[in-house]
């Protein structure tokens, strides 16, 4: 008898051709069936083998606790890839080749992102939604088309209105929207979120139809919408009651928006960056407004003065979150007073503004929930100040003190042992700082995943020693420390295996071992910086492309790496997205060339001022189909022909291309005007 | 097999006998923990020995020690000890008790250790054959290098 023979009585002639061709979900399940059978039947036999296959609910609940990209799990059988397929809720779609393709199959996807994906216009859209079964927009929640410059109001509309579910849209930076769009986007009756930052042609007529059709609205963002007035915010706040989050950043609003908006009573989150036609009449509104007010931004609000800051204050003693970055001078006394009774503080941002000790020790007083705290270029900033409000806020577990050129290593020493839970902190241009200080932070704070050292002379090889303690670092940046070397970077490489982003800008000293040290020992970097480390050559680029996450590389200025090296990070640097090799003379076609064969998720590039010729670049730019931004001013080898013979092979996927100022009469402008048509900006240097 | 009868109900035992016939006795409110049990005592309440079926004694053993240590720490060590055969028995075993403590912190641990691998690894470790063709791997392959990327949860 066959043991693998099941007791359930089927109707298919045999198991084996059933399991070879597995096309309906009952088979699935009988094949899952047959599977745990097997499985008992086995543990029966007291064997230790364990030919045995998780049930479908849990092999479910383990790949959703599945943290990495599961995509390649997909390829391990049928029935992972089933399995994949129903339960994948999010997709950034790359290439639109794919694009029908995978919407067909992932059928419960709940947000859709678009926002790289080239080509995404009226015409794709059409093509999406009447290609037979439109099963994947049923669920759609969520739609990233953030950047989709080339899509217009009639595809939109159509998306929209495919979506019944839709709650949330970004289409930020598509600068070229306007009313129609907006009425577009109206038609989504269930909006709660909307993100329309940078759509410049949204006027208080799009804004109004918003508002009448998307009365659900909880969030909604507007930054740069230049076009908006006091008419439009009116609208809104008459019909969006449930707003919680308003962004009118930029806008040419007056205080006169801000009677109306005081009266949104659920806002809990208003920013209002750069507003300078409003002043403290307006921020006097909402001291009785908005009671759910938590947080508040007033940043480069010019004719914002500490009393319109006072009134917000003293109406919200709930308040969490203050931002009022370069638009007071000064804080006056009653601010500071109004301050003491601010106990939820979580966050204050008060970057270049004057403070005294006084000021900082009432924060540290009173403010104990304190978890972040900016003070970057704050005029007036000492080490009593520092001490005195770290040691009041012990929960502090980000502060900025970029340009407090006055802060010495007393001061990080406090710092240090009060705040052992620090998880950032930015001293750019704090160049008293020394090994001294560095060494109590090396020895306290060992949550710190940031640090910011950028321009600090006095970091040697020796602080680097005593940094690398932090194992938990992700982001360092050492732009400028020209007094590091490979010694140091060494121990960096030792210890911080977690680093992700590492800046050593202009770092002359660094040469190919520490970058050795630094490819072995943190293989998770996806952001370097080494512009300007002219003792790098090709040996330590060829170290570089051993880093498989690497995804921003900027070599800008180098004069000793050749297409050797290039070549090398080409092949093996696959997720290469950002790449800049500006002034780097020596890097020839071949470099070039194995850049367009390979580097097929770069971008952006930047070119300018390389030796690439006519053909080699006309391949590169058809090549890459991901490529989205290109810089190419003064390619010397280059002819205008050539140019434009690159530019063409690449419109209407690329969206930003960079020529230098000389050309702008060259160039034929029917190039320019359909660059200008598809969507793409041109910039002349 | 010795039950003691006695007022407070933390303190009654009860036998559990797994697939291959290792007894165990463990206090009511440890077996509680296991809802198939729970379920079990909820019909018969004077149930001495409760027979399951689907689990090795060398698993019930182990589940028996997680329900009485279960805490952070020990859950962070505790996935550590096992391969991979043993933490998918496992999770079949608290699949069946319907502990679910055990069953989530099993499901991350697994989870853990097929992230970032490649699909041969897992299928190696799951002990599974490639039933894809050859055509529909080289098109799965093309898609999963180029086509997308998931969008990672907040």
């Amino acid at each position: 008898m066959n043991p693998t023979k099941p007791r359930c009585n089927f109707n298919s002639p045999s198991l084996f051709r059933s399991l070879t061709k597995p096309k309906s979900t009952q088979i699935q399940n009988i094949n899952i069936l047959f599977f745990i059978f097997i499985y008992l039947f086995i543990e029966l036999m007291l064997s230790e083998s364990v030919f045995c296959l998780l049930t479908e609910d849990l092999l479910i609940r383990i790949l959703d606790r599945v943290n990495s990209d599961r995509k390649s799990l997909r390829l391990v059988c049928k029935e992972f890839h089933r399995v994949e397929s129903t339960t994948r809720k999010t997709i950034r779609i790359l290439r639109i080749e794919f694009l029908l393709g995978l919407l067909q199959k992932y059928c419960n996807i709940e947000s859709l992102d678009l926002s790289v994906c080239p080509r995404i216009d009226d015409g794709a859209v059409s093509v999406l939604l009447s290609h037979g079964s439109v099963n994947w927009t049923r669920r759609i929640k969520r739609l990233v088309l953030s950047r989709a410059t080339g899509l217009g109001y009639v595809g939109l509309e159509m998306l929209i209105r495919a979506c019944p579910l839709l709650e949330a849209v970004d289409v930020s930076h598509c600068c070229g929207y306007g009313d129609r769009e907006a009425s577009a986007l109206s038609c989504a009756v269930r909006l709660r979120e909307l993100n329309m930052d940078k759509c410049l042609g949204v006027t208080d007529i799009g804004l109004a139809k918003i508002a009448v059709g998307c009365s659900k609205l909880e969030s909604l963002s507007l930054k740069w919408c230049l076009e908006i007035s006091d008419l439009g915010i009116d609208l809104l706040s008459k019909k969006c009651l449930e707003l919680k989050f308003l962004d009118v950043s930029y806008l040419k609003v007056t205080s006169e928006s801000l009677r109306s908006i005081a009266s949104l009573l659920k806002l809990e989150v208003f920013i209002m960056v750069g507003c300078y036609l409003v002043d403290d009449v307006g921020l006097r509104f909402l001291e009785k407004g908005c009671p759910l007010l938590k947080a508040i931004d007033v940043s480069r609000c010019n004719c914002v003065s500490p009393s319109g800051l006072l009134s917000v204050i003293s109406g919200h003693e709930g308040l969490e979150q203050m931002d009022a970055r370069y638009c007071l001078s000064e804080l006056s006394a009653p601010l500071i007073n109004g301050l003491k009774n601010l106990n939820h503080l979580n966050i204050i941002r008060i970057n270049g503004v004057r403070v005294s000790d006084f000021i900082l020790q009432i924060i540290g007083t009173n403010c104990k929930s304190l978890v972040e705290l900016g003070l970057s270029k704050c005029i007036g900033v000492t080490n009593m100040g520092i001490m005195q409000v770290v040691s009041g806020c012990g929960n502090l577990k980000t502060l900025d003190l970029t340009c407090c050129r006055s802060i010495t290593d007393v001061a990080i020493s406090t710092i240090a042992n009060s705040c052992p839970n620090l998880a950032c902190l930015k001293l750019e241009s704090c160049d008293m700082v020394t090994e001294v200080g560095l060494y109590q932070l090396g020895l306290s704070c060992l949550m710190l995943e940031e640090l910011d050292l950028t321009d600090c002379s006095g970091v040697n090889d020796i602080a680097l020693k005593y940094i690398s303690r932090c194992s938990e670092l992700v982001r360092l940046k050492l732009g400028l420390c020209t007094n590091i070397s490979d010694i140091g970077l060494a121990h960096i490489a030792c210890n911080c295996t977690k680093l992700t982003e590492l800046d050593l800008y202009r770092c002359v000293r660094i040469g190919d071992d520490g970058l050795a040290a630094l490819a072995t020992g943190c293989n998770k970097l996806t952001m370097l910086n080494l512009s300007y480390c002219n003792r790098m050559t090709d040996t330590g680029l060829k170290c570089i492309s051993n880093l498989g996450e690497l995804s921003d590389l900027e070599l800008r200025a180098i004069p000793n790496i050749t297409s050797i090296g290039i070549k090398a990070v080409a092949i093996n640097c696959k997720r290469l997205a950002n790449l800049d090799l500006k002034h780097c003379e020596k890097i020839n076609d071949s470099g070039f060339w194995a850049l367009a064969f390979y580097a097929q998720n770069l971008l952006q590039i930047n070119m300018s001022y390389c030796n690439v010729s006519d053909h080699v670049l006309c391949l590169l730019m058809s090549n890459l189909k991901r490529l989205q931004d290109a810089k190419l001013v003064h390619l010397t080898n280059v002819t205008v022909q050539g140019l434009e013979l690159a530019l063409r092979s690449c419109c209407g996927r690329i969206k930003k291309v960079k020529l230098q100022s000389s050309l702008r009469f060259s160039i034929s402008s029917e190039i320019l005007e359909t660059f200008n048509a598809r969507g793409c900006k041109i910039r002349w240097d | 097999m010795a039950e003691e009868k006695s007022q407070a109900s933390s303190s009654k035992m009860l036998t559990l006998k797994a697939s291959d016939g290792v007894l165990f006795e463990v206090e009511l409110n440890i077996a509680k923990e296991m809802k198939t049990v729970q379920a079990y005592i909820d019909d018969c309440e004077d149930i001495e020995t409760i027979p399951i079926p689907n689990v090795l004694g060398k698993h019930l053993a182990i589940v028996i020690e997680y329900i009485k240590k279960t805490n952070e720490e020990y859950d962070a060590e505790f996935e550590k000890q096992w391969n991979m055969d043993d933490l998918q028995l496992l999770l079949l075993a608290a699949n069946y008790l319907n502990i679910s403590g055990l069953q989530e912190c099993l499901c991350k641990a697994i989870a853990k250790r097929i992230e970032n691998k490649s699909p041969e690894y897992v299928r190696k470790v799951f002990n599974i054959e490639n039933d894809h063709s050859p055509e529909e791997e080289a098109k799965l392959r093309k898609e999963y290098k180029w086509a997308f990327e998931g969008v990672d949860k907040d």
